[in-house]
């Protein structure tokens, strides 16, 4: 391991910034945001099989126990001001994974008079997952490139304006 | 022998006459066609009849036949391959002020350019039956609503009133069930354009989800070509 020295003496030092990102990366609580066929691939990542448990996701019923929203199908413009009212009762740090074409640009509805043409219109997207639906690993995969997003950013340093 | 639908043709032939104008019995499905006038006695009394008893409505929909007969797509220049390798003859879907559509029904009713298609099942007597009418207004389209007859119609008439536009008489909550709120026009009808009127967005300013005339460009559907001179495809044709 290289820090048997160091846990002989108990203690080990870091930056606060790793500190909290290994926080933040270990238990990111998704709001649970399904909305059409794309939501039972997410199930499949959270079921047993692949498990998302072990990564520290764990889904929520209330936005405001989250930091993370994975919208998971297709976004009409009837669900947008509800989709916004539920990031925006979010606790903040908080991040959006847009998952599958529908999510990502409208998709198959596009041109459609009820969908919105990718759910980057009304929410700040983070990572954005393709496929159609995209399988439970890319949807891991996706949450594990947020995971290192999250690690690259500090947090304690705050950039001057 | 007689089938036991052909009996039911003939039963209401003889206790339904002058109720309905039509009735036709293919691959084995009776359909009536009722004009609005009796359409409420005819579901009267094909619910409460003893021989029919038709207790359950198990569908209900509005139908649109302003563009019916008219191929969208010209299917005689292609021999060969897939059948839509011409031109189509077709309304723009993002021409946004098409009123020009023509109002001729390739129908026996002729003119009359809204129907609402119902199916009945029988649980008593194991069949079922398809009653259709046409409505008198093609502007104004307006059904007596069958909420009373059977109460599974309720919400299968807002769908029809939502998405079709036809108006139905002495229904108890006649709102708009599918679309979003406060939406305008009829999706369903042949002329409403499928980008719709409207996008959305969140304006970052306002602090909520706003409203927009949409934004996108017209792409017209590009009629499938198939080039001969692709050598694959010019050796299947000599194959053939």
């Amino acid at each position: 391991m290289g820090i048997e020295g160091v846990l002989e003496k108990g203690f080990v030092t870091t930056t606060a910034d790793k500190l909290i990102n290994w926080a933040r990366t270990g238990s990111m609580w998704p709001v649970t945001f399904g909305l059409a066929c794309c939501a039972v691939e997410m199930m499949q990542a959270g079921g047993d099989r692949y498990d998302l448990d072990r990564f520290g996701i764990i889904f929520r019923p209330s936005p405001r126990q989250s930091d993370v929203m994975i919208v998971a199908g297709t976004l009409t413009n009837k669900m947008a001001p509800a989709i916004r009212k539920v990031y925006d009762q979010m606790a903040e740090p908080r991040w959006v994974i847009s998952m599958g074409s529908c999510a990502n640009g409208g998709g198959y509805y596009h041109d459609s008079y009820a969908v919105m043409r990718g759910c980057d219109r009304v929410l700040p997207v983070d990572i954005y997952v393709p496929g159609c639906p995209p399988t439970a690993e890319a949807l891991i995969y996706g949450i594990l490139q947020l995971q290192s997003k999250i690690r690259r950013t500090s947090t304690i340093a705050r950039q001057l304006s | 022998m007689s089938s036991k639908i052909e009996d039911l043709q003939a039963y209401l032939t003889t206790h339904l006459e002058g109720k309905f104008t039509s009735s036709v019995l293919a691959l084995g499905e009776l359909t009536l066609e009722v004009p609005v006038r009796s359409w409420l006695d005819v579901c009267n009394y094909l619910c409460h009849d003893e021989q029919t008893r038709f207790e359950q409505l198990s569908d209900l929909c509005g139908v649109d036949y302003a563009t019916y007969g008219q191929a969208e797509w010209d299917t005689h220049a292609s021999s060969t391959g897939f059948s839509r390798a011409v031109e189509g003859l077709k309304l723009d879907p993002f021409d946004f002020d098409q009123a020009k559509i023509k109002d001729e029904p390739a129908e026996a009713e002729a003119g009359k350019r809204f129907a609402v298609v119902i199916h009945l099942l029988s649980i008593k007597h194991n069949f079922r039956i398809r009653l259709r009418t046409f409505c008198e207004d093609s502007a104004y389209p307006v059904v007596p609503s069958l909420v009373r007859v059977w109460s599974s119609a309720n919400w299968y008439e807002r769908e029809a009133f939502d998405l079709v536009g036809i108006m139905f008489n002495s229904h108890p909550d006649l709102r708009r069930i599918l679309t979003d709120y406060g939406f305008i026009g009829h999706p369903l009808r042949k002329d409403f354009p499928l980008a719709g009127q409207v996008e959305m967005r969140y304006d970052a300013l306002q602090k909520r989800v706003i409203y927009e005339p949409v934004s996108i460009v017209a792409q017209p559907g590009v009629p499938r070509v198939i080039r001969q001179d692709q050598p694959s495809i010019a050796s299947q044709e000599r194959d053939n």
